[in-house]
């Protein structure tokens, strides 16, 4: 199997989470980076200031097919763990957003997502 | 994605967005009262407002002037405080970085990636087919990637009264912003007035934690009592001197100093935990003599960690003296570089003495109101994103503007943001000096920082600066690439419920069919989503008129559109490729 490049972006807590999880064989992991750019504060509440989930991103090269379900596995773990959390997919080639994963979602239905 | 005022941190000036206040004020009296707000002394707003006939423009505009307020408090922090002056080295570092930076990349005949930290990364390096890292390039990367790493720690939730806060140094400005902001309509424009507004902010904006998280540190420190009208009343003398305190981060690789807790001196979100651990112990006298209350802070920051605020700042200034010492010694740094470095610097310095000097204009919203506020002048920056025709008005100076080439057409020039030509300044005016060369770093090094830390991946960005500085560095012969995961900023297609909690209107235009948009539906579309989907632009130019002239109204357009459910339904497949 060809290595398969998905991006996750989710809360800080559960890509960290995800990042400091056991290596497993055929997962390698980015840097987890930050989504809000250093230049983003400091704007004046004048209506928009909601209070946002600080988002982080990581890039995942899944090596094995086995690799993948276990990073599936992971996920739903923080599903789970993390109330309302959302985690979405990317394809860090072309920055397309490739789905959402939530507590509606499936397993088959992520599974078919990577597998994209 | 619609902001009326903001304070750039990468070059401390003040953005203000004429095209969201002409939405919010048009009337001419109600802008020369928000004019008076920028650039007059606060008893020439508080007249300019009481001359206003009707009693809803004043609430307006007194709800602009705190904005504006609030912004002003965030240009003194940055400098003040020493997480806010680590704040904006992040961007000076970069400035100093730019031409060994480029020169890296041309000499090698690379292209430059966006944002620098692809360059560390294994993973990503593969992906984006970046065989080697030119020369130079990983050390200032790595720098950047460093810094960013801090300000990302200092977001780490913490648990504080049954909650996960996340109160690091970017909430603790805000903080200081939002109290000393409430702090100046209340004191400036009286309780009355105040209350007023209060009462007539939105449900989401009266329990907004992003800004009112400090009210739950008040009230687990007792720094709150209940007025006789039934009003809570919050302590804010005492959490301007802690939040000041929090802020005092011990940086430059000192070794640091840790409660039994394990609480730390050098992150803004320990330092407030472990102040506030210390000051339960020590008994807080509430609504005390606010020179008292700094004091208290102030000595408990030094039993907590070893040093009082004022030392903590000292050293931080005196490490930032060195660390200048050695900018200016680099060769070949732009002058305007190094102008810009050595005025944030004496401007620090000087807000630091008078700081020492009389403690209580930076830590009391009442003396700041009165001693302070009318005194700090960032530069004012007015950007017309849908872009003005001609040039810019008298008195003022183009910053972005465009003429296209060869087009003797009225539409084929316009300007997109502009700053008041050089002010006459008095001798209590606390501003940056070196005018010119901060013009320059507004123009094209900061939108440049802006494009090497996250590419255009911005929440609060003005498209034509980043596209005039990716032109100008390919203009220069740097060849630019984006991540692919930072070429556009994120959720370019939003609902429109923040367009009319703004404007509070209960109904507009659709920018397309011009039909009516109710509150509750339609949406707002980035300019960004145009300039990504090429079929969605043609249909943009289409309803700009088409032809020469709607494709000129496109190039100058980088506003938001308001969009009807119908004309979404017609664009959204557009997008979707």
């Amino acid at each position: 199997m060809h290595a398969k490049y998905v991006s996750f972006i989710a809360s800080r807590e559960a890509i960290q989470e995800l990042y400091a999880g056991e290596a497993e064989d055929g997962i390698q992991f980015s840097e987890p980076v930050a989504m809000e750019s250093p230049a983003d504060i400091l704007d004046a509440p004048i209506g928009l200031g909601e209070v946002k989930v600080v988002l982080e991103l990581l890039t995942v090269a899944i090596n094995t097919t086995a690799a993948g379900a276990i990073l599936i596995e992971r996920i739903f773990d923080l599903i789970k763990k993390y109330q309302g959390l959302q985690v979405r997919i990317q394809d860090p080639k072309s920055g397309r957003e490739l789905g959402r994963v939530s507590v509606k979602t499936s397993r088959e239905e992520v599974a078919r997502v990577l597998a994209s | 994605m619609i902001q009326a005022f903001s304070l750039d941190p990468s070059s401390l000036a003040l953005w203000c967005d004429q095209e969201t206040l002409g939405k919010l004020a048009s009337k001419e009296s109600l802008m020369e009262a928000v004019s008076a707000c920028l650039f007059d002394t606060s008893d020439v707003v508080e007249r300019a407002v009481s001359l206003l006939p009707h009693e809803d423009d004043k609430r307006l505009v007194r709800r602009l002037a705190g904005t504006i307020w609030h912004e002003q408090r965030h240009f003194l922090d940055l400098m003040l405080t020493n997480y806010g002056a680590f704040r904006v080295r992040q961007f000076l570092t970069l400035y100093v970085n730019m031409g060994h930076l480029f020169g890296a990349v041309r000499s090698g005949g690379d292209t430059l990636v966006c944002p620098l930290d692809a360059y560390l990364d294994p993973v990503r390096r593969h992906l984006l087919g970046i065989d080697h890292v030119p020369e130079g390039v990983q050390q200032i990367a790595k720098e950047a990637r460093d810094r960013e790493s801090m300000v990302r720690n200092e977001r780490q939730a913490i648990p504080f009264a049954g909650q996960n806060l996340a109160f690091g140094g970017d909430a603790q400005l805000e903080a200081l912003g939002f109290l000393f902001q409430q702090g100046a309509v209340s004191n400036i424009f009286g309780a009355d007035a105040f209350a007023d507004l209060e009462g007539t902010l939105p449900h989401v904006e009266r329990n907004n934690l992003r800004y009112r998280w400090i009210f739950l540190v008040a009230d687990a420190l007792g720094l709150t009592r209940e007025s006789s009208e039934g009003r809570v009343d919050v302590d804010a003398a005492f959490l301007g001197a802690l939040l000041i305190a929090g802020l005092a981060s011990r940086r430059w690789g000192q070794e640091q100093s840790h409660t039994a807790d394990g609480l730390g001196s050098g992150y803004c979100a320990q330092r407030l935990k472990g102040l506030f651990e210390t000051l339960k112990k020590m008994s807080v006298e509430p609504f005390q003599d606010p020179s008292k209350s700094w004091e208290q802070v102030n000595e408990a920051a030094r039993l907590t960690f070893g040093r009082t605020v004022v030392e903590e700042m000292r050293e931080d200034y005196a490490r930032e003296e060195k660390w200048l010492g050695q900018v200016l010694a680099l060769p070949g740094l732009s002058e305007n570089v190094s102008l810009v470095c050595k005025d944030y610097h004496v401007l620090r310095g000087r807000l630091l003495k008078l700081f020492e000097e009389g403690p209580l204009f930076f830590t009391d919203p009442l003396h700041y109101s009165f001693g302070l506020v009318s005194n700090l002048k960032p530069i004012t920056i007015m950007s017309a994103p849908g872009g003005v025709l001609g040039k810019a008005p008298k008195g003022w100076d183009m910053v972005s503007g465009y003429q296209e080439a060869g087009s003797s057409s009225a539409e084929g020039f316009w300007w997109w943001s502009s700053t008041p030509s050089e002010p006459e300044r008095e001798e209590q005016t606390l501003a940056l000096t070196q005018w010119k060369a901060w013009i320059e770093i507004i123009e094209w090094r900061a939108p440049i920082a802006k494009l090497l830390m996250k590419g255009r991946a911005h929440r609060t960005q003005f498209g034509p600066e980043l596209i005039a500085a990716e032109m100008r560095l390919k203009a220069g012969g740097t060849e630019i690439r984006f991540d692919p995961l930072f070429a556009f900023p994120r959720d370019m297609r939003v609902e429109s419920s923040a367009f009319f909690l703004l404007t509070g209107k209960a109904q507009a235009v659709c920018d397309v069919c011009r039909s009516n948009v109710l509150q509750g539906s339609g949406w707002i579309l980035s300019p960004w989503l145009f300039r990504k989907h090429t079929r969605l632009a043609q249909q943009a130019i289409e309803a700009l008129g088409g032809g020469e002239i709607g494709r000129l109204k496109f190039i100058r357009d980088w506003s938001v559109w308001l969009v009807c459910d119908v004309c979404d339904a017609k664009w959204r497949p557009l997008t979707e490729s």
